[in-house]
């Protein structure tokens, strides 16, 4: 169980930081409104449920009470009729001298909608007198009959049988009638002698029978009475039973105290109510199966299940939409800062959703808007501050250069080698232009190898045919881009490092080639080479003197190519003493950007 | 909206419309909806007074199983007019007929055998002649015969003339009686007379004599027109015979008849009924019903059982 707890638990971590905010947005709302709407519903259930079974049984007991107190009506009625004649009548009554008839003729005509019969008998069954008619069947003897017994048994008390068929007087028709006896015993005086008799009081039975139908026309369950002993008096299904198609659990409900009462019969869950009805010993027995109220309760537990359900998924939906209108427009503005980071998209001004994210929509956008203004100044500042490192850089040309040309040129025109000062005059004019280069610090390699050219015109009549030079740049990277002045520099370090010493045999060469992404421009002497300890401090800045030259050294040259280009790009300088020195100058294989002076 | 959420609208909506449809119909959904029967019960005799506790059983059965029971007695009594009420029943929508047929012969219940295809049909008291094809709700008529001679042999004198006396009605289970009744009597040694009488007049007849009669008579009607008959008590008559009827109890109860062998009517309606219910909402056929038989005589009429049998309590 805690394994699954704690899997849970996990899985709901991973769950929310890897969902959507409406995601989340939405099953948050939807649990909340499942385990709130379920409680609500097994509430309103049990509720229900309860209140069901107490209005059932509240019915059952209000039902019995009513039945018992018109049965007890009908009993007592029974009992008045019974007194009446007894402590009325009888017992002031000499039968020598008197009759009984008159007084039980009025007694009967006064209640004969509820009586079949009023007789009284002496002590051997004989009839003393009867209503409406005194003449005994033939062969019957009262005295037989239960109804008599038991009055004789028990002289104190009123007794009341169970239906039967009255079966004492003659009858001239076929008609017959179902009676309740009533019969108590009585003193009979006759000639001042008192001896015992038996007043029987028949009640009809359909007096009964009509006032348990009526409680048992529809309703829940049904309701039955029995005598004390469980003896079935009025039952719905009576002849049914009788018939023994039916049973009825009337054995065991003779058991039963006044309440209610839970029983099984035959396989069926039931309720019963049971009221004992004064006087008689009688019990009323309400019957409704449970199955009748949990047949409502089952209709009642679907309905609370539809309403749930129905209220959950109208929730689930209504999330949906909520959670759409809270997430949609967060989860535009997170796309658009996401869009923004990876340099693909403009930020827009968000104006959806709530007054918060609006706010917050407004808050990054002015953020990001300054962010953007600071970056760009940033950047403007730091090309600025390029461009006149480069500037600085550039403009570190020697001036002894520009002295030596000119005098040499002045020394032509003086020894009338003017086709030479012209050459040199254009050599130096061409050198000028592409050092200007109309302000642009980024030239192609082919202006770039033409200067190298230019400047080794020069410097080949200023000494004079020392030293040859070649140069070979394969024509594939001509097009494209360097920063200027990167190869006259080291060409101007191989004429006065390696080629002074030199008598015509020096030989400085240049060639360009191509490797994958990169472009090579070796510049090549065979002058006096170095040491490696002098080539290590060589690329080094402030480690070695210049002697002589332009000025624009290798470290010039290394700088200016790693502050355009990259860390990865620059110089590399191999030497051997006595052998020569080669110097690489490394470039990108890039083309010329936008780039004028302010 | 995302294509998602507008999926999950879709299944949300979805599910809500069915379900709004389920709660529109939940009512009818809810109840137990079993739909109610029209069943006739079309009986010989002319009176519905000897069929009061069948009627009963029947309408009780009617009650318990949803069903609506139209009883039909006749007017005639005779086949033909049998067949007009049974058609009769048919076409005011009776959805299977219990029938106690006037004639039994297997010519005369053509109409019931050939209706029986069509419609549920389950026969009362008697079967047809060779044919138990027909469901059929009776008690064992050939062991009623038999008690009845028991009973009416107990006490008979010797030199008793034992007379079993029907109308002439046609009706299997009076064969059957009969059939019980004169083996009874072969095993108990003793002859018997079986007499036709087709009216009153005829049986008076045979009575007037002075001889000691020991009459036995097969069905309710012969057993009110005997009553009838003879009038009051005879010393030299012995009435016995299978029935219930209201008359025929009265006339037990003041000693007019000896001893009665009765079916169980109420159990006979309510069975019948219940098969024919049962017929008609599930079809397929029905095993014969065997009915409860018992006796009672002037003695034993009122003990609990007997009264509650033969003096129908109208509920």
């Amino acid at each position: 169980m805690r394994q699954k707890i704690k899997k849970f638990w996990e899985f709901s971590k991973y769950f929310y930081q890897t969902a959507s905010i409406s995601q989340i947005i939405w099953v948050s709302f939807t649990i909340a409104a499942v385990v709130s709407m379920g409680f609500a519903g097994v509430l309103l259930y049990a509720k229900i449920s309860a209140n069901t079974e107490e209005l059932i049984l509240r019915n059952s007991i209000q039902l019995v009470n009513q039945v018992s107190l018109n049965l007890e009506t009908s009993v007592r009625n029974m009992m008045r009729i019974s007194n009446s004649m007894y402590y009325c009548t009888i017992k002031n009554a000499d039968l020598q001298e008197e009759s009984l008839d008159w007084d039980m003729n009025l007694l009967y005509e006064a209640n004969r909608d509820s009586l079949v019969s009023i007789a009284c008998f002496d002590a051997d069954g004989n009839v003393v007198t009867g209503m409406p008619v005194s003449t005994l069947k033939e062969g019957v003897d009262p005295a037989s009959q239960s109804w008599f017994q038991k009055a004789n048994d028990k002289i104190e008390n009123l007794h009341f049988s169970t239906p039967h068929v009255q079966n004492l007087f003659l009858e001239d028709s076929s008609r017959y009638s179902w009676v309740i006896s009533l019969s108590r015993t009585v003193e009979l005086t006759r000639a001042g002698e008192t001896s015992r008799g038996i007043l029987l009081v028949d009640m009809d039975y359909s007096g009964i029978e009509q006032l348990f139908e009526k409680v048992n026309t529809g309703g829940s369950g049904y309701t039955y009475l029995i005598d004390g002993s469980g003896e079935i008096i009025y039952h719905p299904r009576q002849r049914a039973i009788y018939a023994n198609l039916n049973t009825e659990n009337n054995l065991v409900a003779a058991e039963y105290e006044d309440g209610n009462h839970r029983e099984n019969f035959q396989g069926e869950e039931r309720s019963v109510t049971v009221k004992t009805v004064g006087y008689t010993g009688w019990k009323i027995v309400h019957v409704v199966p449970t199955e009748e109220f949990y047949l409502n309760l089952n209709q009642m537990r679907l309905f609370v299940l539809f309403i749930v359900l129905f209220t959950i998924l109208c929730m689930g939906l209504l999330n949906i939409f909520i959670s759409g209108r809270i997430a949609t427009p967060i989860k535009r503005l997170e796309a658009a800062v996401r869009e923004m980071e990876e340099g693909t998209g403009e930020l827009e001004l968000c104006e959806e959703g709530s007054q918060e994210i609006r706010h917050l929509g407004r808050t990054i956008y002015s953020m990001v808007r300054q962010r953007q203004k600071l970056m760009e100044e940033i950047v403007v500042e730091q090309e600025e501050k390029r461009k006149s490192e480069l500037d600085a850089l550039q403009s570190q040309i020697n001036p002894h250069f520009l002295y030596n040309t000119l005098d040499s040129i002045v020394w032509m025109i003086e020894g009338e080698q003017y086709k030479e000062a012209i050459s040199m005059v254009t050599a130096l004019s061409r050198l000028f232009r592409i050092s200007i280069s109309k302000g642009k610090t980024i030239i192609t390699i082919r202006e770039e190898a033409e200067h190298a050219r230019n400047y080794m015109n020069i410097q080949k009549v200023r000494y004079k045919n020392r030293f040859t030079f070649e140069m070979h740049m394969e024509p594939g990277i001509l097009q494209y881009s360097t920063i200027k002045l990167v190869i006259q520099p080291l060409l101007e370090n191989a004429i006065y490092y390696g080629m002074e010493s030199m008598d015509g045999d020096g030989v400085i060469r240049v060639c360009g080639y191509e490797e994958g992404e990169d472009i090579w421009i070796d510049v090549l002497d065979n002058g006096p080479g170095m040491t490696p300890e002098e080539v290590e401090n060589l690329l080094v800045d402030g480690k070695h003197e210049h002697k002589k030259g332009s000025g624009v050294g290798l470290v010039n040259v290394h700088q200016r190519i790693r502050l355009y280009f990259g860390e990865r790009y620059g110089l590399k300088i191999d030497s051997e003493p006595d052998v020569g020195t080669r110097v690489r100058i490394h470039l990108p294989k890039s083309f010329a950007k936008e780039d004028k002076r302010p | 909206m995302t294509n998602k959420n507008k999926a999950a609208v879709a299944v949300i909506g979805g599910i809500l419309v069915v379900l709004s449809v389920l709660a529109y119909f939940y009512v009818d959904l809810a109840k137990v909806n079993r739909e109610r029967v029209n069943v006739s019960v079309v009986v010989y005799g002319s009176t519905a007074e000897r069929w009061t506790a069948f009627r009963q059983g029947a309408e009780q059965a009617a009650s318990d199983l949803d069903a609506t029971v139209n009883f039909v007695t006749m007017e005639e009594n005779d086949r033909e007019e049998q067949e007009r009420l049974m058609s009769g029943e048919l076409e005011n929508g009776a959805q299977g007929l219990a029938v106690a047929l006037a004639d039994t012969r297997a010519q005369a219940a053509e109409y019931v055998t050939a209706t029986s295809g069509a419609v549920p049909m389950v026969l009362v008291e008697s079967e047809i002649y060779g044919n138990a094809s027909l469901s059929c709700v009776a008690a064992n008529a050939y062991e009623m015969g038999k008690e009845l001679a028991r009973q009416a042999l107990e006490d008979a004198p010797e030199d008793a003339s034992i007379h079993m006396v029907w109308m002439g009605e046609n009706r299997q289970s009076q064969k059957d009686r009969m059939a019980g009744f004169k083996d009874a009597c072969r095993e108990a040694g003793r002859q018997v007379q079986e007499s036709l009488y087709p009216n009153q007049e005829a049986m008076r007849q045979v009575l007037k004599g002075d001889g000691t009669y020991v009459l036995a008579a097969i069905d309710d009607l012969t057993l009110e027109t005997a009553v009838n008959v003879i009038g009051g008590k005879q010393e030299n008559i012995s009435l016995y015979g299978i029935g219930s009827s209201a008359q025929i109890v009265y006339a037990l109860d003041q000693g007019l008849v000896k001893g009665i062998v009765f079916q169980n009517e109420f159990n006979m309606g309510y069975e019948a009924v219940d098969i024919l219910v049962q017929k008609i909402r599930k079809g397929g056929a029905e095993e014969p019903m065997e009915i409860d038989f018992h006796h009672a005589t002037g003695e034993t009429l009122h003990e609990p059982e007997h009264e509650r049998l033969l003096y129908p309590i109208i509920q």
